[in-house]
């Protein structure tokens, strides 16, 4: 019975540590598939940065982005347009990245925001879907710093 | 002779005792044995022989000592927290490993920019213009945040309050 519990113990750990990071598996994924743009930006260590987003934080702490992805889609295939938006909810969802905005400018754009705190880190992450069949999944990593 | 027959009756039933079987033995091993007992004395001889055959010494493997439950439970956890500290080591250090990231890294549609000027060039157009797209978005929000605030009674109580401060200290004047 301990040796299950135990057993059970080391599993959890070892799903928990790999589920989190579904939506860097999702990066990992599309990185260098041909119908997407990635872009990587290392941040600048020791410099407060203002951005959306910022105002989920108490006034006495603030940010310092330690990096941002990017993925661009750039295919006009509806279909897959469609499955990998499934795709980023469902790695979102599984993450426990909240939505925190969701805002809609016309039939097919429309704008989400999602954030994730631990009690060292912010996650933002940007979803863009326009008009042209454009789909941009934008994602930092801040660490939360006292003053 | 017909003591030593009741004798033998007595053993075959299985009710002689000891002293009696012990008779019958020194009987059959004597010189004396009657012509209708010498069927019997294969028997007894066997008896002797089994009393002169020695058992061989077994020696019995040590009795294994029993794990007291408390180690043995000790054990498990003490393996069970190792596991989970040599996990938390590592995923810790694939964590901090400080691998040399480049600062831009850019691949369009599957291929990778190699040329660093050209490559941060574009990492900065591209997350300028959608930094842009996002603000654009949230254009609304912000106007409806500013409309809210200048909408605030207290504020306007407030400001309304100063106005008329002022009126009267220039009027006193």
């Amino acid at each position: 019975m301990r040796k299950l519990f135990s057993i059970m113990l080391i599993t959890l750990v070892f799903s928990a540590a790999a589920s989190a990071q579904q939506v860097e598996k999702l990066f990992d994924k599309y990185m260098e598939d041909e119908r997407f743009n990635y872009i990587y930006k290392k941040g600048s260590d020791g410099s407060p940065l203002n951005g959306i987003g910022l105002e989920v934080l108490k006034p006495d702490i603030f940010k310092n982005k330690d990096k941002e992805k990017m993925l661009i889609l750039n295919s006009s295939n509806e279909s897959f347009q469609k499955s990998f938006l499934t795709e980023v909810d469902k790695a979102l969802e599984t993450d426990k990245f909240e939505n925190t905005s969701y805002v809609r400018n016309g039939k097919n754009s429309r704008i989400s925001e999602y954030v994730r705190k631990s009690s060292n880190t912010l996650e933002e992450v940007q979803l863009i879907k326009n008009s042209g069949g454009n789909i941009v999944l934008k994602w930092e990593i801040y660490t939360i710093k006292s003053k | 002779m017909n003591d030593i027959d009741n004798l033998l009756g007595k053993y075959f039933n299985g009710a002689s005792s000891a002293g009696e079987e012990k008779r019958l033995k020194n009987y059959f091993k004597g010189t004396g044995v009657l012509p209708e007992h010498e069927v019997y004395r294969p028997l007894f001889a066997v008896f002797n022989a089994e009393k002169q055959i020695k058992a061989p010494v077994i020696t019995l493997p040590e009795k294994k000592t029993k794990m007291h439950p408390f180690s043995r439970r000790l054990i498990i956890w003490g393996a069970g927290s190792a596991a989970v500290a040599l996990l938390a080591v590592t995923l810790s250090i694939l964590r901090s490993s400080p691998t040399q990231h480049p600062e831009y890294v850019v691949i369009i549609n599957g291929k990778t920019v190699v040329n660093r000027h050209k490559a941060r060039k574009y990492a900065e157009n591209m997350f300028g213009e959608t930094e842009k797209i996002i603000e654009s978005s949230y254009q609304p929000f912000r106007e409806a945040a500013n409309i809210k605030e200048g909408l605030n009674a207290g504020k306007i109580l407030r400001e309304t309050e100063q106005q008329i401060e002022q009126i009267k200290t220039n009027y006193k004047e």
